[in-house]
Formats: structure tokens, sequence, C-alpha cells
């Protein structure tokens, strides 16, 4: 959320930058040409070696190299996550995206593209012996994954019946689909084949699915840019330089032939575009989901936590350092660690949750820590002298607690965990990255769909806002009647 | 006639500082026992040891026919430990009463939940203890709406309410002011009876002259005379 947020900021200042000079003109007086990509889940375009990952390859590495060769300049990665790279490129970070971006209308509104330097089709993946998907049409009312703001995820949104789960990377996809939380997989043909088809629980299946091509993705305001990349593409067609890094990459298809019919201006476009606003009843839908993860995790965090200062107020010496330990550990360690531990960690062990069970685990389980030390400095701050007098009434320990100390605690215990309830709400963006569809990443899909980073974000941020405001007023009055009652 | 209170070799220590050595003492039924000496040298100690709100190292204290060992756990010795506390009130410097819960209800609450009497039955019981106290009218207020005097006199309700054959009173006056301090000490002369047991710890010389029936002055150690 930090991330995008950030990312929005510039965006408001693009106007600025978009005054600067064609970025040939920069290429050309530093002799670098900046270029954007991700890493993450990036084979076969661009990724850490596996022998050495310090170094990075990939196609698309090959690819700038000779383009760097032949236009004279010296090609520099500039890493960024795969969703930012189009934001980037807008605010002057690199000078051109070179990272299987499908040229698409969408994005030919905010940035321009070259001529196609690869075509590829989606491919469906499905388990082993798994013969149900051959094509598009069986994929209904199944599971199927694919990468978040891909053509692969258009298509699978375009039929109502297939429910579609976005991921951020290949890499958890294909592994959610091994698992059996996925029932087929629809990727890049490029992708399938790195990933996929060595995978000896997976297999490709079915015929390639449309047809699409990725362009180096150039800011509107570098015409002159944008022209040489395609000088360049067409000489490295015209030369074969362009089929010899295919070749060595295996991904040399006979749909690449199109290649050189190219002429410039020839990127075709998608249809269906949907304006912003179109997609506020997705997010108000998923703002319910991000309601019901709240409450349940925030049911598991008051549970579990008062269990846990239970034990660590009036437990045996075991109990006493078992909860502590819990307790230290789960604050000591980030809660997106944990998530992802839940969610792809514990498969390693055979354990396998869904992502709404991980969902809410991970942010019960961690929130009962901080619950917990709340309820324990509440019971802590009942005077010692309460307790005197009700064991002197001839209560039990547990009376003395239910009926005494809890009770004046309370006051003390629901102002902090209202707040951090309201915390909690928050933290369930944080879910996203193990696919639980809920606000954030309803935002994240309509903002990469439609480049509305600001008019989606700031709806979005309104929609949190209108939900933990009451909230925050609730813990407010809580505390003015803590004050009446016991002063 | 057998002593009530039948206290031997009772010794308590907070770390390696002595406070109680091998204290024994006997008290009949009835008696009105006042404790003086020095602040700090172990009275109040000494008071919460009685009920086991302090446990102690060596010795015993028997009051009636329950019997406390030193040594005893709170969880396991429970049955032994409840069931002396239920015969004997507590009332406190600092009132302790619970401040969620109204006058009525601080004197319910141990009836109806420790000695399981019917609600109803505890209510009428406990507004005929607010009267004998002068607080009837005070039943449905909170203890913060309280003067310091009302909420000892409150304190002291709930203690009868139990229908305890002892209390202990850790001074009960040492927060008040003097027109309270005589509130209390009348409230005291009213309900004491023949079989009522009462230990004292006070500074009050009121109380040794207007109630007491015996003076026991502490030395260090938990030496009496």
């Amino acid at each position: 959320m930090r991330k995008r947020l950030l990312a929005l900021l510039f965006l408001l200042s693009s106007p600025l930058l978009a005054q600067s000079q064609d970025h040939w003109l920069t290429v050309q007086q530093t002799g670098v040409l900046r270029w954007c990509a991700d890493t993450a889940g990036g084979a076969p375009y661009v990724f850490p070696d596996a022998k050495d990952p310090k170094t990075i390859i990939g196609f698309e590495i090959d690819l700038m190299d000779t383009v760097g060769k032949d236009l004279g300049v010296r090609p520099k990665l500039v890493l960024g996550p795969w969703e930012e790279l189009v934001p980037m490129l807008r605010r002057g970070d690199c000078d051109t995206v070179v990272n299987g971006l499908e040229i698409t209308a969408e994005r030919e509104k905010v940035i321009d593209f070259s001529i196609p330097y690869y075509y590829f089709s989606e491919q469906i993946t499905a388990r082993k012996g798994d013969n149900r998907f051959q094509s598009l049409e069986d994929l209904r009312g199944h599971r199927v994954g694919t990468l978040a703001a891909t053509l692969a995820e258009d298509i699978l949104k375009s039929d109502p019946r297939v429910t579609v789960v976005p991921y951020p990377s290949p890499v958890e996809c294909y592994r959610d689909l091994e698992l059996g939380r996925l029932d087929a997989a629809l990727l890049d043909g490029p992708i399938a084949a790195w990933y996929a088809a060595p995978n000896p629980n997976l297999s490709n299946t079915g015929e390639p699915i449309g047809e699409s091509s990725y362009g180096a993705g150039v800011p509107k305001d570098s015409p002159m840019l944008r022209r040489k990349m395609n000088e360049t593409f067409k000489h490295l067609i015209q030369n074969g330089q362009l089929e010899a890094i295919y070749k060595r990459w295996n991904l040399w298809t006979p749909a690449q032939k199109k290649l050189s019919a190219l002429t410039e201006g020839e990127a075709e476009g998608r249809q269906n575009q949907k304006p912003w606003w179109k997609f506020i009843p997705l997010l108000i839908q998923r703002a319910g989901l991000t309601i019901v993860i709240s409450c349940l995790s925030m049911a598991l965090a008051v549970l579990l936590g008062f269990l846990l200062c239970y034990g660590k107020l009036y437990g045996g010496r075991v109990a006493q350092i078992l909860c502590s330990g819990y307790i230290e550990v789960i604050r000591g360690t980030p809660l997106l660690i944990q998530l992802y531990l839940l969610y792809y960690g514990l498969p390693n062990l055979g354990i396998q949750l869904n992502s709404f069970v991980a969902a809410v685990l991970g942010m019960g389980l961690n929130y009962a820590a901080y619950e917990a030390e709340i309820y324990r400095s509440g019971l802590l701050s009942v005077p010692r002298g309460q307790s005197d007098a009700a064991r002197s009434l001839g209560m039990t320990r547990h009376q003395s607690l239910w009926l005494i100390i809890l009770p004046q605690a309370v006051r003390t215990i629901l102002p902090p965990s209202t707040n951090d309830f309201i915390a909690l709400f928050k933290d369930t963006s944080l879910v996203s990255i193990i696919t639980v569809a809920e606000l954030t990443k309803a935002y994240g899909e309509a903002a990469t769909t439609t480049y509305r980073f600001l008019e989606l974000g700031l709806v979005t941020a309104a929609l949190y806002f209108a939900m933990s405001y009451p909230l925050s007023l609730w813990s407010r009055s809580l505390e003015k009647k803590r004050h009446a009652i016991l002063h | 006639m057998p002593s009530f209170i039948e206290i031997r070799n009772l010794t308590k220590s907070y770390g390696d500082h002595l406070v109680i050595d091998q204290l024994s003492l006997d008290i009949k039924e009835g008696e009105i026992v006042v404790f003086q000496g020095p602040s700090g040298i172990g009275k109040s100690t000494f008071l919460r040891c009685l009920t086991y709100l302090e446990p102690f190292e060596k010795g015993s204290v028997r009051i009636g026919n329950v019997m406390l060992r030193a040594g005893m756990d709170e969880d396991r010795d429970r049955a032994a430990i409840l069931a002396l506390r239920e015969q004997v009130g507590y009332v406190f410097q600092f009132f302790q009463l619970f401040p969620h819960l109204t006058v009525l209800e601080n004197l319910t609450i141990g009836p109806v939940r420790v000695l399981e009497v019917p609600e109803e039955q505890a209510r009428d019981e406990a507004i005929k203890l607010l009267k004998r106290v002068g607080l009837e009218q005070k039943a449905g207020a909170y203890p913060a709406a309280l003067s310091g005097g009302q909420q000892q006199r409150v304190a002291i309700a709930r203690a009868l309410a139990m229908q305890p054959r002892a209390i202990l009173f850790d001074e009960p006056t040492a927060s008040l002011d003097p027109t309270m301090k005589k509130e209390i000490i009348q409230v005291i002369e009213e309900i004491r009876h023949d079989h009522l047991t009462m230990l004292v710890v006070t500074h009050e010389p009121e109380f040794v002259k207007r109630i007491a029936t015996r003076i026991v002055t502490f030395g260090a150690f938990g030496r009496i005379s």
C-alpha cells in the first residue's frame, strides 16, 4: 500500500516531468539506455542466475545487450516491481520498459510502444494427467490462476464463470496449482514453457490461446526514442540476431515469422476498456471481504490473546515460558513473513491452508500477541488491594478474576484494544499477497488495468477511512466513559 | 472455654528480612483485641497471614475449626483457605470497595457468589446492613461518589454481609479525617456482639478507650506483650 501511495505521489508530479526533453537526447548525451524490468519470478525474461544469483540473465538481457550494441549505447537495468514498471517509466526512472509488456490499448493511453519484438500466446497448464482443460470453455466453473495485470487475466475475466486468482509472480501461481489450490493456470507461453514444462507434476495442455505481442514501452514524450527502438528491432529481425537469441532460449515459435512482416505503428490494441469509476462497485464489494477477515481474525486474536495473557500471568512455569516465547517471537517478526510462511511455507510440511483461512489465521495469530500484552497490562493496572478484598470474601481465584479484576481491567483494555482492531483492519491489506481478493488487491487490479492510480487510490483510501473512523470514535467515547465512572 | 483463634509459632519473612518470629497467641470468642506498636513492625502482615492473604513459612493458625499450616498452596489447599476466609471478614485501610459495582452490589456479591444465598435474600439483608451503617439511601451509588468515611462504612457492611465470626480491621481509620474517624469507631462499637471476635490494628487511642477488651503491643519480630 505504502509503495502504491508513493507511486501515486510521483504520478501527481508527472505532468512536470512530462515537460522534459525526448529521452533519446538524454540517452545520446549520457551514452546510457536505462531500461526497467522485474526479476521476481522473471524467468525466462529477466531473472537471477540460479548458479550465481548476483548475475541477472534472461532473453531480454540478451536482447537489450544486442540493442545497446546496435544503438552504440550502454544498456543499464533498473529494477522495480512488475506492476509498477509503467508508472516508473512515466515518472522518468528509466527510458524504456522491456519486460514482457504486452501492447494493449489501455497501456497505449499512457505510454507508447515500439513495434513488437516477440509474439506469444496464452498457455493452459494443469496438473499432470488432468486432461479436462483443452480450451477456454473448459475452464468455466474452475479456479484458474494467472499473473495480475496481464492479457491472460483479462481473457479469464471476460468469462464470469471462471474463478480468476491473480498472482504477483508465476512461481506462487504454479505452486498453488501443484498443491491443488488451483484447478488450472493460464499464463504467457514463454512463462509456461520455462516454469511449468520442466515441472514433473504439471503439464501444458490444449492449444495456445489468443495472440499478443511484447513491445518496448517508451514515454509519450519521446517519439525519437521510439523511432530508434523500432529501427533497431527491425535491424535485428532482418540480420537474424533476434531469432538467434530466441533459439538460444528455446523461445522460437512459428508465430515469430510475423516479426519480419512488421512495419511501424502496427501494434495491435484490444477493446473493452472500462472507465475507472466502473470499478467502484468492485472496490465496495471487496471492502466487505476486508470486514469479514478483520472481524474473524480479531475474534481469534481476542480469544488467543486472553489465553496467552492468562498463561503468562497465572500459568505454571512452563506455560509462562511458552506464552512469553510466543508473544516475543510473533512481535519480533514481520507479519508479511508470517503470512508467507503460513500460506506458502506450511505446504512443505504437508499442511495446506486455503488463502482465506491462512489470512484469518495469520492476522489472528499475529494480533493475539499484541492483544495479550494489552490484557496483561490491563489486569496489572487493577490495584492489588482489589484482589485482596475479593479473596477476603472467600472468592476463588477464578471468581476474583472474572467478577472483580476483569470488569475493572476491561475499561483499561478496551480503548487500546479498539485501536489495535483499527490497525488490524488496515493491515488486512497485506493478505493481498497471499491471493486474498480483498480491498487493496482489488485496488491493485483496477489501477493496473486503468492506470487511474490516483482516483482509485483515493476511493480505496476513503473506503478504509469510512470503515475505521466509526471505530475510532467508539474508542474515544469508551475512554471518556471510563473516566466518568472510575474518577 | 477453648480459644476461638489459636496461633502457634507463626513465622513470616520477606526474603532475608524476618518480620514475625514464632508468634503464638490465643484469642477467645467475642474478644476485641487491639494491636498497637510502631509503624512497619509487622502488624498488618500479621493480619494478612491470619487469612493466608500472605503465606507464611512456619507455624499454624486455627480459626474456629479450620486449621491453616505453613506451606499451604492457594490452589491445592483451596478448600481450607476459602472455608477460613468465609468466616473471617476483612476491613482495609483504603476500603477496597469494588469501583465497578454499586454499593448494594458490593454487599451482595460475596453472599450470592460465595455463600450462594438467593439474590433477593442477599439484597434484603444488604439493605438492612446499609440501614445499620446509615447509608441505605446510597444503595444505588457507585463507590467513587462516596466520601472516605462513607466508603469505610460500606466496607464494614460488606464484611458483615458474609455473617463472619470474626472481623479483622487493618488501620480502618488511618486514612480518614477526625470526624470520619469518629463515625467509624461508632459503627464498630455498634456492631459488636458476644459472638463476634474483632482484631483491630490501629494507632487510634479512642479504640482502646471505648471498645478494646484486650491490648497487644507489637515489638520487633512480632514479639508481643
